[in-house]
């Protein structure tokens, strides 16, 4: 009896992962489909420039704006916090310390650096 | 006499006819349309400038604008200035967050919750370094003792860190584990949306490690590849505890056997708001004197949190799952600690999937502060071992976001245990980022 529960819930759970993992990759294939062939998805959060392509795997990173790269990593995972909650000097200390969080390179840290500073 | 009044009557009609002619300016001579011409002229010219005049005082406000807001600049670039070289406070921010609650669970005493992690964060004037702190001090209910509450003192963060390049970053110390996203993106209680951790994350995942760290990000296209890589003292193999022996503890950060754990993550990002990796990490966990056993974890991790306009929201979907594997191993295998000899089969797994939708895009201000999720999470531990359970819950809850770093949480869990009894809970909680 009891093995036949601990059946019935490890099925119950594999077929809930997989479920999961299937609509994750069935909404990827549909986000990218669509994003493809909207240069601009439709977002408040992206700032993205006209001219730059929705998706490319290889070539070079697309010039980005400190406010678009701030926009796009920092509410990735949270709220973005306000730009003039603290002053320019602690905001270098701060991005700093989120690069590391956020596997951020060093010239999206700097651009985001000098939006936050010029805003705060 | 005739005359006179003949005179008079003439005398008469002139003044009558000088009084009409002075109270009617019709009666004046037309104006000739050469006159006129010049008069429209010299209107439109007044009209000219007196509205040149009015720009020009518009010009000239708006430049004082301008010329006060450049002072503005000018002085909060010298106070910043001032700020960052002042002795002792150069690169450095204290930050962190805070979070209390309430929580009441059945079969269990309801309790208040408090918890404090201050965040030290220091570059000094190598800005190739940062050094990191952060500590959790809390005080709360401990559900499996009869203890009424408990306090606790813990370093979750010591490390410091180094920018070889724009794509690497070295570093040594006690540092967040890059297992899964849980533990690196979505712990503090400002960010997390949900008042506790998924019951994998509690468990079997690790959060900090002493060791020594690589990582960084390189871009590819629009797209990002993320890469950790970490060699640590790694878990400790619970064995002499006959209510856990076979699990593996993260908290305790000494070296047993003198052998390291190894591990990393590989993250992609497909595009801006979407996040996917592969995190594993092989140790050698057992103490000294004890049989030779590994421990092998892999992780699976996605995150999406796509704006759909559609539905004038934002949604936020994660899942991530655990794969934990211990080689088989006897525990007290003479009895002498009066559990054994114990064998079984040491592998454990769990993980949630999560859905948040706020609806961002609305008008109300209330409304777009709200935020409705629901989450399922899982741990499964071998039954016939120490502690062993099959644990799943259900997750409903509201958020309401008072300010971007302060949120209030209310969740209510619906929870299925197969061998120990289930235990529904209500959780509320106010997460605060510093």
């Amino acid at each position: 009896m009891l093995n036949k529960t601990k059946t019935k819930t490890k099925t119950k759970t594999k077929f809930l992962v997989v479920l999961a993992f299937g609509g994750v990759l069935a909404g990827m294939v549909l986000y990218g489909c669509n994003s493809a062939q909207n240069a601009n998805p439709p977002t408040t959060q992206s700032v993205a420039s006209a001219d730059q392509p929705s998706f490319a795997l290889f070539g070079p990173p697309p010039k980005k704006s400190g406010v678009q790269l701030w926009s796009e990593n920092c509410t990735r995972c949270h709220n973005g916090r306000p730009p003039e909650e603290f002053s320019a000097a602690q905001w270098e200390v701060i991005v700093h310390h989120m690069r590391l969080r956020a596997n951020l390179t060093g010239p999206e840290a700097r651009e985001i650096v000098k939006f936050l500073q010029a805003s705060s | 006499m005739h005359r006179v009044l003949l005179g008079m009557c003439v005398l008469g009609l002139f003044l009558f006819s000088s009084a009409w002619g002075q109270d009617n300016p019709n009666d004046q001579q037309p104006v000739s349309r050469k006159e006129f011409e010049e008069l429209k002229k010299d209107n439109a010219e007044m009209k000219q400038e007196l509205s040149d005049l009015k720009k020009q005082q518009t010009e000239q406000a708006s430049t004082a604008d301008q010329d006060a807001q450049d002072y503005d600049k000018q002085l909060k670039a010298i106070q910043d200035a001032v700020d960052k070289e002042r002795p002792g406070l150069e690169g450095l921010v204290i930050a962190g967050d805070a979070n209390f609650g309430f929580e009441t669970q059945v079969k269990s005493d309801s309790t208040f919750f408090a918890d404090v992690s201050p965040l030290i964060i220091w570059q000094p004037t190598d800005s190739h370094f940062l050094i990191e702190a952060a500590f959790d001090l809390a005080i709360g209910a401990d559900g499996t003792t009869q203890d009424t509450e408990n306090a606790s003192l813990g370093v979750n963060l010591a490390d410091i860190s180094y920018d070889v390049c724009d794509y690497l970053t070295i570093g040594a110390g006690l540092f967040a584990v890059p297992f899964g996203q849980y533990h690196n993106h979505f712990d503090p209680p400002w960010v997390d949306k949900f008042p506790d951790d998924p019951l994998a994350f509690d468990a079997i995942a690790p959060i900090s490690e002493v060791g020594a760290f690589a990582k960084g990000a390189i871009p590819s296209g629009t797209t990002r590849w993320t890469y950790d890589v970490y060699v640590a003292n790694g878990p400790n193999l619970i064995t002499d505890d006959p209510n856990a022996a076979g699990q593996l503890n993260f908290n305790d950060y000494t070296d047993l056997n003198g052998n390291k754990a190894v591990g990393g993550r590989i993250g992609f990002l497909p595009f801006y708001d979407m996040e996917m990796g592969y995190s594993l990490q092989y140790s050698m966990p057992n103490p000294d004197g004890f049989a030779h056993v590994y421990a092998f974890m892999q992780a699976a991790d996605f995150h999406f949190k796509p704006i759909v306009k559609a539905l004038s929201g934002q949604f936020d979907f994660a899942a991530e799952w655990i794969w934990s594997t211990v080689s088989p191993v006897t525990y007290d295998p003479m009895d002498a600690l009066g559990f054994g000899p114990l064998t079984f089969n040491n592998y454990r797994q769990g993980g949630y999937v999560s859905l948040g939708y706020r609806p961002t895009e609305v008008d109300n201000k209330i409304l777009r502060n709200l935020e409705f999720l629901c989450r399922f999470d899982s741990l499964q531990s071998p039954i016939n071992s120490p502690g062993g359970e099959h644990e799943s819950r259900w997750t409903f809850g509201i958020d309401y976001w008072v300010t971007p770093y302060c949120v209030v949480k209310s969740a209510y869990e619906i929870d299925q245990r197969q061998v120990a009894q289930d235990q529904n809970d209500f959780i509320f909680q106010v997460g605060i980022g510093l």
